[in-house]
């Protein structure tokens, strides 16, 4: 049994270096394009975590380098994968009831798969509106990434555009 | 006295658990603040943490904050207030909540400064926003909505840029609750903008400042993704041929480059349609890249015609497309005249060789079906369809292989089979007739001249007993033009001691050989040797009375025995 458990170990770690080796998972051959993006939205605040939860507040100076820049994997012309800290953490839409929430996993974007029906939660549809862009969720059709009016308050999704206290509107410029 | 002790004992216990219970977090976020300022301090709790009521401590972390709004530093509902903020207020702060089972504790750091000499602020207190040039935006004052009123509305904002005030004329800066908006933004509007407001609290008023860094940038528009190939052309493809399409696009890293085809992505379970990518550095552009899409197409089907196959490169700003159109190929003239050419060329090579081949079976069945419809010749005034000229055995009474030839076998074939009428000397010539005149004679009569050849060389004679005859022969031969049949009854090795005449009729018409056996039963006319006798003759119809009498032969059983008798008809 315990010779059984290592060959498994053993073949798990042959797997997982195969993965890390290959192209990510979502564009089957395609090279992998991870690019990090300074993201803000249209009132100036911009993304940073507090307690591995995703903020957006106007930052000061000395405050500038806990700015969150978010990584993005483009699954097709329109659909993304989202993620921060290099693609270790994964943007998501969890339902549970009634209820729709922004959630952010431990999963490494590049292993994300785009044929794979359980991995659409982390898929966004990325719309571009001139300068500035919004990101629908593909599993959460009608809910887009959102902050509120407020500063200092978590990112989040809504399904109500008309909405004046949320802002779904977001500057994306490549991290240079 | 003993007891209340012992409470008091159990309630410090109590207070130093709780105590020890508590979680400890560093909010990393620092509050940075002018001095002489309302300052207000958030708690700073994720919604997991929001779990009970707030209570601010002060730097010692033990003394509650003051709950009384004359304090000047007091909690507020869950903030706490600075009314106003001292440069030495600055330090760590303390929030916590906690219910009846878990405890937090946050500390909070906030920093208040004073204005920098000849500045309006200070560098430390700068908030960075940036907007894109050309465009309209928004600028925002950070941290106004503390200082709402009853109705839920800002105070009063007043702008100013570089420390001076900006004018509002709602051309290119609009002022609106907490927000400048910023119309067509232009690197010129770049600039320290301060945000002024004032709020009055128990009757007096104070002065709200925020610095904002306001960088224009410009958007990396001119990055555009540029498709070099293809460039909206069509092809001539083969209907069930494999292609590989090309898009070459010069670009970002991060530009999207894929195939389309009637506006759908390449799935990647297609079975026909597989696209492969390779990118690499722009080798004289720095920072850009050259991605390469390739399509490959194992089979083109009757729809690729009907939709281009599109190749879209796009980012954030744009979104190119460039389409290559299939169509079937027109058909090349320059192959199908080369293609007929060398069918022709084949053909005719082959018909050649099958003649070749053939040519005497084709002259005799052209002769048998076609005879009937040619027009009739006018009689050439001769008797005979053909001389038999053959060597004469000289020793009476043994019967050559010749003579079984000549009487026997081919007065049987060419005359009762096919009807020609030949003239054999010893039995065609009456008796007492001189050798020469015969020959003279009946050889002009002739069409052709059948020569016999044995390879006994003695019996070469027979070409000419005397030079009489040889004369005569010629004479036909040069005069008369008469055709030569040359049979060679026996391999014949050697010519060189032929007479001249047969080394020249032999490499001009060749020589035809037996290749039968001279005493089996009834001739097949069917044989090599005899379709190129027949070749060699006079075309002649096949005649109905000939036709009965080859049956007739046929049937006969002993042919064999009567060929001895026959066989031995004296020569001459």
């Amino acid at each position: 049994m315990e010779i059984c458990k290592a060959s498994y170990s053993l073949l798990f770690s042959l797997l997982f270096l195969f993965h890390s080796e290959a192209a990510c998972r979502s564009l089957g051959r395609r090279p992998c394009k991870m690019q990090s993006f300074r993201i803000w939205d249209i009132n100036q605040k911009t993304f940073y975590l507090r307690n591995n939860q995703l903020f957006a507040g106007h930052l000061q100076m000395p405050n500038t380098k806990l700015e969150v820049k978010l990584d993005m994997v483009p699954v097709n012309a329109h659909n993304v994968f989202l993620g921060i800290h290099n693609g270790k953490l994964c943007l998501s839409c969890v339902k549970s009831g009634d209820d729709i929430r922004l959630q952010l996993e431990a999963v490494n974007i590049t292993d994300l798969s785009k044929n794979k029906e359980q991995n659409k939660r982390f898929t966004f549809i990325r719309l571009d509106n001139g300068s500035t862009m919004s990101f629908q969720s593909a599993a959460c059709p009608g809910w887009f990434l959102c902050t509120v009016e407020e500063a200092d308050q978590p990112v989040r999704l809504t399904n109500n555009l008309q909405d004046s206290h949320t802002v779904t509107q977001f500057y994306f410029r490549e991290d240079q | 006295m003993k007891v209340s002790l012992g409470v008091v004992h159990c309630m410090v216990l109590l207070v130093s658990l709780e105590a020890d219970k508590c979680a400890e977090r560093e909010e990393e976020v620092i509050l940075t603040s002018s001095a002489n300022e309302i300052a207000v301090g958030t708690c700073n709790l994720n919604s997991e943490d929001d779990i009970g009521p707030v209570t601010w401590y002060e730097k010692d972390g033990e003394t509650p904050v003051c709950r009384n709004e004359t304090c000047r530093i007091n909690q507020q509902k869950e903030n706490i207030w600075f009314v106003p903020a001292k440069v030495g207020d600055s330090g760590p702060y303390y929030c916590s909540v906690r219910n009846s089972t878990s405890c937090l504790r946050i500390k909070i750091t906030a920093r208040f400064l004073e204005d920098e000499p000849d500045l309006c602020y200070n560098t430390e207190v700068l908030f960075t926003q940036k907007l894109p040039i050309s465009t309209d935006g928004r600028l925002v004052c950070p941290y106004l909505d503390f200082f709402k009123n009853e109705h839920n509305e800002y105070p009063t904002v007043e702008w100013y840029k570089d420390c001076k005030p900006l004018p509002l004329d709602g051309t290119q800066f609009v002022g609106m609750r907490n927000i400048l908006l910023v119309k067509n933004v232009a690197q010129e509007h770049g600039g320290n903008y301060t945000c002024h407001a004032s709020y009055s609290y128990l009757g007096k008023v104070y002065r709200i400042r925020r610095v904002i860094a306001f960088l224009p940038f410009e958007e990396n528009k001119l990055d555009l993704p540029v498709i070099v190939d293809p460039k909206n052309e069509t092809v001539e493809v083969e209907l069930g041929s494999s292609i590989q399409l090309i898009c070459n696009v010069t670009g970002r890293f991060t530009d999207y480059v894929s195939w389309m085809w009637n506006g759908s992505y390449i799935s990647d379970e297609d079975p026909i349609l597989v696209e492969d990518y390779d990118i690499f550095e722009h080798p004289s552009d720095k920072g850009k890249y050259i991605i390469i899409v390739m399509l490959n197409i194992s089979e083109v089907k009757s729809l690729f015609y009907l939709h281009p196959f599109t190749c879209v490169a796009q980012n954030e700003y744009s979104y190119e497309a460039a389409h290559i159109k299939f169509i079937h190929p027109v058909p090349d003239f320059q192959k199908y005249v080369i293609g007929v050419f060398v069918t022709l060329t084949f053909i005719i090579t082959c018909s050649i060789f099958i003649y070749k081949i053939f040519k005497v079976d084709i002259v005799l069945w052209y002769r048998d079906s076609c005879y009937d419809f040619l027009p009739q010749k006018a009689s050439d005034g001769k008797i005979y369809d053909a001389y038999v000229l053959y060597p004469r055995t000289l020793a009476e009474g043994s019967t050559s292989s010749s003579d079984i030839f000549v009487f026997k076998i081919l007065p049987e074939v060419l005359e009762k089979q096919f009807g020609y009428k030949l003239f054999i000397y010893g039995r065609d010539d009456c008796a007492g007739e001189d050798v020469i005149e015969v020959m003279n004679e009946t050889i002009r009569q002739s069409r052709r001249l059948i020569i016999i050849l044995v390879r006994d060389i003695v019996s070469f004679n027979w070409l000419g007993h005397t030079s009489e005859e040889q004369i005569v022969m010629y004479s036909a031969l040069i005069k008369e033009g008469i055709k030569v049949v040359l049979v060679e009854l026996d391999k014949i090795q050697d010519y060189e001691k032929m007479p001249e005449s047969i080394k020249f009729i032999k490499q001009k018409h060749g020589v035809i050989r037996w290749s039968g056996d001279l005493r089996e039963g009834p001739q097949s006319a069917k044989t090599r040797f005899w379709k190129h006798i027949r070749y060699q003759m006079p075309a002649l119809p096949l005649s109905p009375a000939s036709q009965q009498q080859l049956l007739a032969q046929a049937s006969r059983q002993h042919y064999t025995k009567t060929l001895q008798s026959e066989a031995h008809l004296p020569p001459g």
